[in-house]
């Protein structure tokens, strides 16, 4: 136990005074949290602008008076297009949508042809895609207003072309659209955990035997287990602390940042924060063994820092898999660390019912599996293999 | 006391068609009594630097034995450790730390802790004439501060035997001689010394018992003198090269 203690002092000590771990932590708990909501927030006003925009680029408006004045009572302001509009769409540099009117589109209307309306936008750009389902919309109100006018002069109701009408009635959980964005915090927090520990975990493992002192550590008469425990619990420290700071970060954020749209989104308090904690706790004590055996085959910080971009990369993608691949609940997610983490919190979030059992597989998954890897570094510590690898 | 009687090892080397096999050692022996300094002589690649790692437990034998002490380095390893002090080629300190740091966290490994451990990292560094290093960060230090640093380090649990891997290397000559000092006081204190060497004229100066090893084989063991009447020269040198080259300097 004193050893432990004492190789858990030195690397904390190592560790406070390697700058990159200290800015890693920093930047990572301090800045993703507030910066990803700045970013979503302003992504948020743009859309929201960008739909209420008064401003409608319509190209050969002169060829119809009529669809104008429609615009001009909705409050909207007829400009023409820039020159090479299309050319700016096709390069991806254009964050606007325009409606191209045809020529002979008033002869068309008045013999009642269907006229064909173009918009161009670019579908890569999503304030172009807002602007252009706003023209679509205003087209089709304008559509909408003249088959109104054929059909009262031709003495027709015009609630006899009525005949459905869609309604749309809210049926989430309790917590409503409160909780749209909170999928952001296990997507940042989990890559937070893991790259606040990577540092510390390539230095005490690849970097103890780059740095050529391993070999006279392994000298002393120190048990794998005090060794092997003393460093990963350097590691889980400097990846808790990360955490926490996200977390904490996330809340205060969200606090602070005075946005309508990204507050209705955006509920995270204190019990939320508490609930991330305590979910992705034992996410941190695995995560930091697994970047510990990771980098204990490497031979140096190169190639340490090549293997354990893996684990990144996979905690990294795992939140946007169970989105993509439509996995939602499934419970087998479970018993898979990150997936597992990401599903209990996306229920917790969003206010659906969750069991002890759905908190606790997750986590008994993470410690089972964080012995296991423990057990591995006790064994492989001393091999020569290990201690002797060539960079 | 170290014994090391017929240590064999064979290393795996590469993958597929680059693989080979290396027997880097086949058959060393030879022992070092307490109070005497005993040099381990050979050419590069002659398995030097892998008994030494033998003997202080980190590569585990093909065949042979081993003892330190009482004990035996196979079956016992965590006693050989206690009693060892080791300044392998792997000399890597913690730059991060200063000079008193490095050699308090080996010191607190080996179960010393408080006034006693600070009082002799004191003491080897006035030893070793760098208590103006003590209290600063490694980062930088020039080889020579570096050895001392590892080598207090390797001593601060005053250990009766110790193994040193050819520790001069590299060291200018103020620092050469402040370690050789410290070797005869070790010596004089009646610990055992092992240490390996390329300098012909340091090892005539400071050891008893010389032991040539070439091919991962012992081919003398004795005195200064008892090699040098083997083989009909005049100098360690001359003996040396007789011997480990056959006469041929350059062909092992």
């Amino acid at each position: 136990m004193r050893q432990l203690v004492t190789v858990l002092h030195k690397e904390l000590l190592d560790g406070v005074r390697d700058r990159r771990v200290w800015l890693v932590v920093l930047v990572t708990a301090l800045v993703s949290g507030p910066l990803t909501l700045l970013l979503v927030s302003k992504f948020l006003a743009d859309l929201k602008s960008k739909a209420e925009a008064r401003e409608v680029l319509v190209e050969n408006a002169q060829a119809a008076p009529r669809l104008v004045n429609f615009l001009e009572r909705q409050g909207r302001v007829v400009e023409p297009p820039p020159a090479d509009v299309r050319a700016l769409i096709e390069a991806g540099r254009f964050d606007d949508a325009v409606l191209v009117v045809p020529e002979g589109f008033e002869a068309d209307l008045f013999r009642g042809r269907l006229v064909e309306l173009s918009i161009l936008h670019d579908t890569n750009r999503a304030k172009s895609t807002t602007a252009a389902v706003t023209l679509e919309r205003l087209v089709g109100g304008f559509g909408q207003e003249l088959t109104l006018q054929r059909l009262l002069v031709r003495s027709i109701d015009p609630a006899l072309i009525r005949t459905v009408r869609p309604t749309l009635v809210a049926l989430g959980s309790s917590r409503g659209g409160a909780t749209r964005l909170l999928f952001l915090v296990p997507l940042v927090a989990l890559v937070s955990a893991v790259i606040g520990a990577l540092a510390i975990a390539i230095d005490v493992t690849a970097g103890e035997r780059e740095r050529g002192s391993l070999e006279p550590l392994l000298m002393n008469p120190v048990s794998p287990w005090s060794l092997v425990l003393g460093k990963w619990l350097a590691v889980c420290t400097a990846s808790l602390v990360t955490l926490v700071g996200t977390v904490t970060s996330f809340a205060v954020a969200g606090q602070v940042i005075r946005d309508e749209g990204l507050s209705a989104a955006f509920q995270f308090g204190v019990a939320e924060a508490g609930y991330t904690l305590a979910v992705l706790g034992p996410f941190c004590l695995f995560v930091s063994s697994v970047l510990m055996l990771a980098a204990l085959f490497a031979r140096g910080h190169k190639e340490a820092q090549a293997t354990t971009s893996y684990i990144v990369s996979l905690v990294s993608i795992a939140p946007s898999l169970s989105m993509f691949l439509s996995l939602q609940d499934a419970s087998w997610q479970l018993l898979v660390p990150a997936l597992g983490q990401n599903m209990v919190l996306a229920r917790v979030f969003r206010g659906s019912p969750v069991t002890v059992l759905d908190v606790l597989t997750p986590a008994l998954v993470c410690v089972g599996l964080t012995f296991v890897t423990l057990v591995a570094k006790t064994k492989l510590v001393g091999r020569e293999s290990i201690v002797f690898a060539k960079g | 006391m170290i014994r090391v009687e017929g240590l064999t090892k064979t290393f795996v080397t590469g993958r597929g068609a680059q693989r080979a096999v290396v027997q880097a050692v086949r058959g060393v022996s030879f022992s070092a009594p307490d109070g005497a300094i005993t040099a381990l002589l050979g050419p590069n690649g002659a398995g030097k630097t892998t008994t030494l790692r033998m003997v202080s437990t980190l590569v585990k034998p093909d065949a042979g034995r081993a003892t330190v002490g009482a004990h035996d380095v196979v079956s016992q390893p965590e006693a050989v450790r206690a009693d060892l002090g080791v300044l392998s080629d792997a000399r890597g300190l913690y730059t991060r730390l200063s000079g008193r740091e490095n050699i308090r966290y080996y010191g607190a490994l080996r179960g010393l802790s408080g006034k006693p451990l600070d009082g002799r990292i004191d003491e080897l560094a006035q030893l070793l004439e760098f208590e103006h290093l003590l209290e600063r960060r490694t980062e930088g230090f020039s080889t020579g501060e570096k050895l001392k640093v590892a080598l207090a380090r390797a001593l601060v649990h005053d250990p009766q035997h110790v193994l040193l891997d050819e520790p001069t290397n590299g060291l200018d000559v103020v620092s050469a001689r402040a370690l050789r000092r410290m070797l005869l006081r070790l010596k004089q204190a009646g610990k055992c010394l092992v240490f390996s060497s390329h300098v012909m004229q340091e090892v005539e100066a400071l050891c008893e018992r010389v032991v040539v090893v070439a091919k991962g084989q012992t081919l003398h063991e004795g005195t200064v003198d008892e090699l040098k009447a083997r083989t009909g020269k005049g100098s360690l040198e001359d003996a040396f090269v007789h011997l480990a080259f056959d006469g041929k300097e350059g062909a092992p």
